[in-house]
């Protein structure tokens, strides 16, 4: 099974969140024609979440979306399997037929990567809808094709000559909260090679 | 008169379903993900299966209590256990987008990494091995060759207690299991959900019982007896575990919450509604119970166990989601109220919860020796 990973270069985004316009529209269109927001965020309705955070006294953007964990909890607290990893892609992914919006998910994500739909009530997460069919079809999500720094990619890590295990390779990265254990496959890159 | 009061009883958990079911549809997304509807439902899980476990005293250990009051009252003390389940398992299907498919998906899953699992499992076989108990309690007062089989009394009572500790156990875990909130995580609310469970179980079991059979001086002296001594010993071990649960958590990322609840936004409530009331009150006027035999004085400390219960659960469950860390460690925090949409769901709960409970104590044969005559599965 694939280890497909988002990584985000935070030395090179100019935290212009086009990348998080460009998931609204693309994955959650009738939202955006709507102006309907992701309430549980008070944000956009976009599986990419921005933090603002003060480094310093500094202020800096953190934007997250689902780490597609080795060890996700929100597949361990789904209570219906609706949780799982996709063998044919290996992303954390979500089989709605199963899902009885429970929430569990939502809460158990240490990243805060889930929100919950207002209208039909069910978790949503990072691939979207419109962005696994991208993937399906070989292209990359819209968040890596619209990103004017190059900051971001995805690709397989276990594929050694992908563009993400190469940018791994060649710059200073962490995952985030690593000692929860829960093993994230999306990298953060401190500084690019 | 009682065929008057039958029929309101039933008009009102009408309009409860009612009116939790508009809550439903009216349903919106909040801040967290778990609010005031997963409250009301921990807490009403907990009245149930911590009423249980005081009527193990009888059913199990065959602890009669003074003038042997636990006998004479088991018959309501189960059907208050059963009861009680009822608005935990409305609140919870509400809390769900699919209510209707969500217990059988659940069921039929075999998730056993999830604990949510666990509790569809454990709640339907704590409802039914309740009932179980129920109806055996009920027929062995007409039939001999019933009431000589001690053995399946004893065998459904210590099932009915094995899986109530599952269930508060279980209940503890999934948020113990949520690595997301640093509050939560751990072992600890396990043995912490026990005890509150028995304070809040013996607590509503004591309003029930207590003013139900009010005219009765023999059931208010016991039950002032009986269920005082079990706040006095319960409200020290809650005490205890608590107090280990905040100071334990200084030593990890728990204390970004716990720290706002003791002594940060929320102390406030904390101090006085979960200490004061909580704990001091309680103590004082279990203790006025016991030494006076003051019947309203137990009755004031059950109304505050139930009180400072609520409170503590809600404490518990939302005010360590509002308080987390941020995938960069950074401690972030929210702001929640309820909505109007889970204030409906959990009133109309509790309608349905207190017309069930009279409904029930009107029409079964709950007291003691009483045969059943109205009810063919009885018979």
């Amino acid at each position: 099974m694939a280890r497909p990973a988002h990584l985000w270069d935070m030395s090179r985004c100019v935290a212009c969140m086009a990348c998080v316009i460009a998931c609204n529209t693309a994955n959650f269109p009738e939202y955006m024609r709507r102006g309907n927001p992701n309430p549980q965020w008070s944000w956009l309705a976009s599986n990419i979440r921005v933090w603002w955070i003060s480094v310093g006294g500094r202020p800096r953007v953190l934007l997250t979306q689902c780490m597609q964990c080795d060890n996700a909890p929100c597949v361990k607290a789904c209570p219906t399997k609706a949780s799982y990893y996709d063998p044919k892609t290996g992303l954390v992914t979500i089989d709605y037929r199963l899902c009885i919006g429970c929430k569990a998910c939502v809460v158990a994500c240490p990243y805060g990567a889930r929100w919950m739909d207002p209208e039909s009530h069910m978790p949503n997460k990072c691939l979207g809808p419109e962005c696994e069919r991208r993937i399906e079809n070989g292209l990359k999500p819209v968040c890596v094709t619209v990103c004017p720094a190059n900051a971001r990619d995805f690709g397989d890590l276990d594929d050694p000559e992908s563009s993400i295990s190469r940018r791994v390779r060649e710059s200073t990265t962490i995952r985030l909260r690593e000692e929860l254990g829960t093993k994230p496959r999306n990298v953060v890159v401190l500084r690019g090679g | 008169m009682r065929g008057l009061l039958l029929a309101t009883l039933l008009i009102a958990l009408v309009i409860g379903f009612a009116i939790a079911l508009y809550g439903y549809m009216v349903k919106e997304v909040h801040v967290i993900p778990w609010g005031l509807v997963v409250v009301g439902y921990t807490f009403f899980a907990l009245v149930a299966t911590g009423s249980s476990i005081v009527n193990s005293l009888f059913t199990v250990f065959h602890y009669r209590g003074p003038d042997g009051i636990l006998e004479k009252v088991i018959k309501y003390g189960v059907w208050f256990s059963l009861a009680s389940i009822v608005p935990a398992w409305i609140l919870i299907l509400l809390d769900l987008a699919k209510p209707l498919e969500g217990f059988f998906r659940i069921t039929f899953s075999l998730a056993l990494e999830s604990r949510i699992y666990w509790m569809a499992v454990l709640y339907a076989l704590f409802g039914i091995f309740l009932a179980l108990e129920l109806i055996y309690m009920i027929r062995s007062e007409v039939s001999e060759r019933l009431k000589s089989l001690k053995i399946l009394e004893l065998i459904l009572a210590s099932l009915v207690l094995l899986v109530t500790v599952l269930v508060h156990s279980n209940l503890g875990q999934v948020y113990g299991t949520m690595i997301s909130v640093p509050g939560w995580f751990g072992a600890h609310l396990a043995p912490l959900f026990i005890a509150s469970a028995v304070l809040i179980g013996a607590s509503g079991q004591a309003i029930y019982i207590s003013l139900y059979k009010w005219r009765d001086a023999m059931v208010k002296s016991a039950t002032t007896i009986l269920y005082s001594w079990v706040y006095v010993l319960v409200t020290l071990l809650y005490t205890f575990l608590l107090g280990w649960v905040i100071i334990t958590s200084w030593y990890s990322m728990a204390w970004i919450s716990w720290s706002e609840i003791v002594r940060g936004a929320f102390a406030l409530e904390f101090w006085v509604v979960e200490v004061l009331v909580g704990v001091v009150v309680v103590l004082a006027l279990a203790i006025y119970a016991i030494a006076r035999r003051s019947f309203t004085a137990m009755i004031l400390a059950s109304i505050a166990v139930f009180l400072a219960g609520f409170a503590s659960k809600y404490s518990l469950i939302i005010y360590h989601q509002l308080i987390t860390l941020s995938p960069s460690s950074f401690p972030m925090r929210s702001n929640y109220t309820p909505g109007s949409d889970e204030i409906l769901m959990l009133v109309g709960a509790v309608i349905v919860y207190i017309a069930l409970l009279l409904v029930g104590t009107l029409i079964l044969p709950l007291e003691y020796g009483e045969k059943p005559r109205r009810l063919w599965i009885f018979r």
